[in-house]
């Protein structure tokens, strides 16, 4: 029996500065909490559409989904990579003494 | 140093416009991300996690104050005020915008530097010694050698899409600080093994003992020699041989073996030798020689700075040693033996306790910078230890430069000892790496940082990675650290007995993986237990560990 | 000149003792006095002392032969150096002979010529090298050589123990036939003999660059490949691998077992595994671009199995041209090879001045194995026919791939021709390595710098 998929957020870098950005409900979002939560292989394949087509226009590069943690109280991604991505920079170091 | 004339300046100057054309054409789609990506890395931008990362080549790690106070204005004006210096000699800038980067390079071009080659699958950044033209211990100057091999291979028709990258290191010393044997290609500038008598016109009977097939990454290897002596005026035609052997025959089905290590570790040595030797049978004596007059016009660039005659002894160093015990720590551990009498070469650590190995912020590079020009003859290098380097100072002022770095905050006293340590970005920056590895190097150091206790570890190398590719060099640590991904959780895995030089090993996995909260403490077993185990204070860390093997540090760890 | 130390207790001029055939050392105790010396302490000794007057070189003239000559030129010019003009010598070789002595200044080299009557008798024909390798040599080498070295005591060779396994236990001094053969190199390896040229500046012989490591009559010579000893292109395809003259009474032949050639070996591929050309239509294919422009195709290019033209111009597999290149015409086409990509180019070279054209393959445009290619047909082979480049052809890789000497392009991508119909060509245009190619020349102030001609 297939797994029931997981709750999944489509995330890419920006073309122009290599920042970070979800699929929100309109546009492409920098904070996660507005992106658009994809529950399902139907969403989930119409989100790779609409990023696909934001690459031909050179608006974000190299696009893929992530998984989410459904239960928290805000987005929360799974992996510690993509919560780190998600908090906009190093979990330490020059940028965050900065 | 080398300095640019107009031929280089102009080389430099038409890479950019064509980089910024390529940038130019991806913005309006000509070329698709698949399509510019090569071409970005070979201009040595990457895409990281939060953005575009520049990598800036340092060549062969020498920097004049000029160029530092220059990489201080990018960090400043077009980044978040800081850079880092890595273990390749090179310097990144984490936070660059995409159209910003063909300003930064016109920047960098303003004072003779460049990220050509950077990255990619192409000939990389030639790495030295970082005491080159300083040691005490040198056969012959590598810079010279490191500046021609640069030119020749920048923007090479034949090498520039190899089935992966390749590395050149170059060392003239007796004692390997360029760690050669873990490049594709390392190169020891040597005497003739042979006595080959007199050579015509001049030649100085100087040439390369040359090894090949070394890296680290996921099948570390170190290299094998391939010739024992090739002629300085025949290198570059023996390294046109060897790249068209690896273009050729290297593997371009799996990435995983396309390194020439690996088209050694296939076929043998003895079968690439003869590939090798048949190119330059064939190459030898054509437009690849490199005549004396050529050699000598670029040594010229690297003749020796107008040393004064000094004694050997300052006794304004030894009243600020016996006086100032702080000094004193730091002199013991940061200043280096110098071929001329009177100076020393001075090593300033980016390693300060709980910061981030290898960051300097812009103000930093500036007062490194201005010290360069007050008492090192305006140059300084950067190591593949990720710090940095005043090559000629004279003992007299090592006092007066020792408060000038506290001032600056630069005044870690800890070249050498185990919180000099080297990291990868990891996780908080790299799009490949699977754990953390600055917050480690951190936690490590704040541990450790008593200076009384590390002076008593002694010499000791601590490097850690996030991911397999190995950039940390954990290979070649005493202690290595690994971070891998355990089912999403970040755990460190840990070697012991690497070491990069002359006494070239790799180290061995000493058993399972620690957590995040345990890692630090298993390095402090390790340390602890190595003190428990030696002959005497001067039984290094390393020596200990291949007389007694791992048996007792696994004891320590994992209980009998 | 030879230490003290080391004559003591050596026989010779020095130390009163009848330098004689009978008399003379135990070749091993010269072997291990001069293991680790200086060669030229070694052929000092033998010319000027060991036995003045009576030693004697003998030199193929071949691809090692001028580190000897040199180091025999520098201590006495006037040595006899012996060279067996067999009559069958590369015309190569008799000029690399006469060069060699005219720069080194020897002045005393006897060519010895076989005896005219037992030619006659013999080897009416000059066929007899193909009817028995042995005799040739027994009468054509072994037995000139022995007359010329009436009269010597000593003879010098510049044999080493790295060039054959039949070889490897060579000593520096051994006796033969009531002679001591001395052979001063036997323990450099070919990288010193290099190194050697290059510091003394020795010319190369000409063959070398052609692919024969080692060289003796042209009959019986054939280039090696890649991973072959370097004498295994000496009687090739039979187990001879010493012409008689360097084999003891005594001895035995060693066969010589060699390995693959490394380009036959399986070649690496790439992933795809689309030929060249599978992938393209003839729509696509109808217009090249070189430096004058977009242009009309003019080859037709032939699936394996497809009937040929009458005439025209023909683009055929390397598998399709084995079978096309036995003609003793090609009649009316002009025929061009696709290269599998990444093939070697190699089986291609002996057929070069009947190919006009050769494509070569980009399966995807990060992979650069036809750059070495074109850069072989070109400066190695002296290729002056059409080079194509097609598969993953793009506009940044284009100036790279003019440099290496590719002349035309199949181009599929759409922004890479609009570019092209522009003159957009993005390049670097100061060269920081030279290529051997003629689009380049000299330029700036270092040897290896270049510019486009």
């Amino acid at each position: 029996m297939p797994k029931p998929p997981k709750t999944q957020v489509m995330t890419a870098n920006r073309l122009g500065d290599g920042r970070v950005v979800y699929l929100g409900n309109e546009d492409w979002t920098t904070d996660l909490a507005d992106a658009r939560l994809l529950p399902d292989a139907d969403s989930q394949a119409l989100a790779e559409e609409v990023a696909k087509a934001a690459v031909a226009d050179r608006a974000i590069v190299e696009p893929y989904l992530i998984d989410v943690d459904e239960e928290a109280e805000r987005i929360e991604p799974v992996r510690l990579r993509e919560r780190i991505r998600a908090s906009g920079g190093p979990t330490t170091g020059s940028s965050v003494a900065a | 140093m080398y300095r640019y004339d107009e031929f280089d300046h102009a080389f430099v100057r038409d890479r950019v416009t064509q980089f910024r054309d390529q940038v130019k054409r991806r913005i309006a789609g000509d070329l698709t991300e698949e399509q510019f990506k090569p071409l970005r890395l070979m201009n040595g931008v990457y895409l990281q996690l939060h953005a575009y990362m520049l990598r800036v080549a340092i060549p062969y790690g020498t920097l004049s104050a000029r160029q530092m106070r220059k990489l201080a204005h990018i960090a400043r004006t077009y980044d978040k005020d800081y850079g880092h210096f890595t273990t390749r000699q090179n310097i990144q800038f984490n936070w660059p915008r995409l159209e910003d980067l063909p300003a930064i390079l016109d920047e960098l071009a303003d004072v003779e530097m460049h990220a050509i080659q950077t990255s990619g699958n192409c000939i990389r950044n030639v790495t030295t010694d970082h005491f080159a033209g300083a040691a005490a211990d040198e056969a012959g100057d590598p810079r010279p050698w490191a500046e021609i091999i640069r030119q020749w291979s920048s923007l090479h028709p034949e090498f520039s899409y190899l089935p992966r990258k390749f590395k050149v290191a170059v060392t003239g010393a007796a004692r390997d600080r360029a760690a050669i044997r873990f490049h594709d290609i390392g190169l020891e500038l040597r005497h003739a093994p042979k006595d080959f008598g007199e050579g015509a016109k001049g030649e100085t009977g100087l040439g390369f003992r040359i090894f090949v097939g070394g890296g680290q990454g996921r099948t570390p290897m170190v290299a094998k020699e391939i010739r024992d002596f090739v002629p300085e005026r025949d290198l570059l035609a023996y390294l046109e041989a060897i790249m068209r052997v690896y273009n050729r025959f290297g593997r371009r089905d799996n990435k995983y073996k396309a390194r020439i290590k690996i088209l050694v570790h296939e076929r043998g040595i003895d079968e690439i030798r003869e590939a090798v030797e048949a190119e330059f049978e064939a190459l030898r004596g054509g437009v690849l020689d490199i005549p004396l007059e050529a050699r000598e016009q670029i040594s010229a660039y690297f003749a020796a700075p107008d040393f004064e005659v000094l004694p050997a002894k300052s006794e304004t160093l030894e009243a600020a040693w016996t006086s100032n015990p702080v000094f004193g720590q730091w002199m013991a551990r940061n200043t280096h033996p110098h071929k001329t009498p009177g100076y020393v070469s001075v090593t300033i650590s980016l390693k300060p306790t709980g910061g981030v190995p290898g960051d300097a912020r812009s103000a930093q590079m500036d007062a490194v910078a201005d010290l360069a020009d007050r008492y090192s003859f305006s140059e300084i290098r950067v190591s593949h230890e990720q710090n940095l380097i005043l090559p000629h100072v004279r003992k007299d002022d090592l006092p007066a430069l020792h408060k000038a770095l506290v001032d600056a905050g630069l005044e870690a006293a800890n070249a050498g000892l185990v919180t000099d340590i080297i990291a990868c970005p990891g996780l908080d920056y790299c799009a490949l790496a699977n754990a953390r590895s600055i917050p480690i190097a951190q936690r490590i150091s704040e541990r450790l940082a008593d200076h009384d206790r590390q002076a008593e570890i002694g010499d000791l190398s601590l490097k850690i990675s996030g991911c397999i590719n190995a950039c940390g060099h954990h290979h070649v640590g005493h202690i290595g650290i690994l971070g891998v991904d355990r089912k999403g959780e970040e755990f460190y895995q840990i070697t012991l007995g690497g070491a990069p030089g002359g006494d070239a090993a790799i180290g061995e996995i000493v058993g399972r993986g620690f957590s995040t909260d345990q890692v630090v403490d298993a390095v402090e077993t390790i340390v602890d237990t190595y003190l428990g185990v030696r002959q005497d204070a001067d039984e290094t860390f390393l020596t200990a560990y291949r007389r007694v093997g791992k048996a007792p540090f696994q004891e320590a760890l994992y209980g009998a | 000149m030879v230490p003290e130390r080391l004559l003591a207790g050596v026989p010779g001029p020095g130390n009163e003792v009848v330098c004689s055939a009978a008399a003379w050392p135990d070749p091993g105790v010269l072997d291990r006095l001069f293991t680790g010396a200086p060669a030229r302490d070694l052929i000092a000794y033998a010319l000027n002392e060991l036995a003045p007057g009576r030693a004697a070189v003998v030199s193929s003239f071949g691809a090692d032969s001028a580190v000897l000559l040199h180091h025999v030129a520098a201590i006495a010019p006037d040595t006899p150096v012996i060279f067996l003009e067999t009559g069958k010598h590369f015309d190569e070789t008799l000029a690399y002979r006469d060069q060699l002595v005219k720069q080194l200044g020897l002045t005393d080299v006897r060519s010895v010529a076989p005896d005219a009557g037992r030619i006659a008798a013999v080897d009416p024909n000059g066929d007899l090298n193909k009817r028995d390798a042995d005799l040739c040599c027994a009468l054509r080498k072994e037995k000139p050589l022995k007359q010329a070295l009436a009269g010597f005591d000593v003879w010098l060779s510049g044999r080493r123990r790295g060039q054959a396994a039949s070889r490897a236990s060579m000593p520096l001094v051994e006796r033969v036939d009531g002679r001591l053969k001395v052979n001063p190199l036997a323990d450099w390896d070919s990288g010193d003999i290099s190194a050697y040229r290059t510091i003394h500046e020795l010319p190369a012989h000409p063959l070398v660059a052609r692919g024969y490591p080692s060289i003796g009559c042209a009959p019986c010579t054939s280039p090696v490949a890649n991973g072959e000893d370097a004498r295994a292109g000496r009687w090739r395809g039979s187990d001879k691998t010493e012409c008689g003259i360097h084999i003891a009474r005594n001895g035995e032949t060693v066969r010589v077992i060699t390995r693959n050639a490394m380009p036959g070996e399986d070649p690496p591929t790439n992933g795809r595994t689309n030929g060249p050309t599978n992938g393209m239509t003839m729509t696509e294919r109808s217009e090249i671009w070189t430096k004058e422009g977009f242009q009309a195709d003019p080859w037709q290019r032939l699936d394996d199995e497809e009937a040929l033209p009458e005439d025209g111009a023909i683009v055929v597999s390397a598998e399709r041209w084995s079978g096309l290149r036995g003609r003793n015409t090609l009649d009316d086409w002009d025929v061009g090879v696709a290269v599998g990509e990444g093939d070697p180019i190699e089986d291609l070279i002996p057929d070069l001045d009947r190919i006009a054209m050769v494509s070569l393959s980009f399966p995807a445009f990060t992979d650069g194995r036809a750059y070495s290619s074109a850069r072989l047909l070109r400066e190695r082979h002296g290729y002056e026919g059409e080079i194509r480049a097609e598969g993953d052809v793009l506009l940044d890789q284009i100036p790279y791939m003019l440099r290496c000497g590719f002349s035309s392009f199949a181009i599929r991508d759409e922004a890479t021709r609009r570019a092209l119909a522009d003159g957009h060509i993005p390049e670097v245009p100061i060269y920081m390595q030279p290529t051997g190619s003629s689009n380049e020349a000299p330029f700036g102030n270092r040897p290896w710098m270049r510019s486009r001609s």
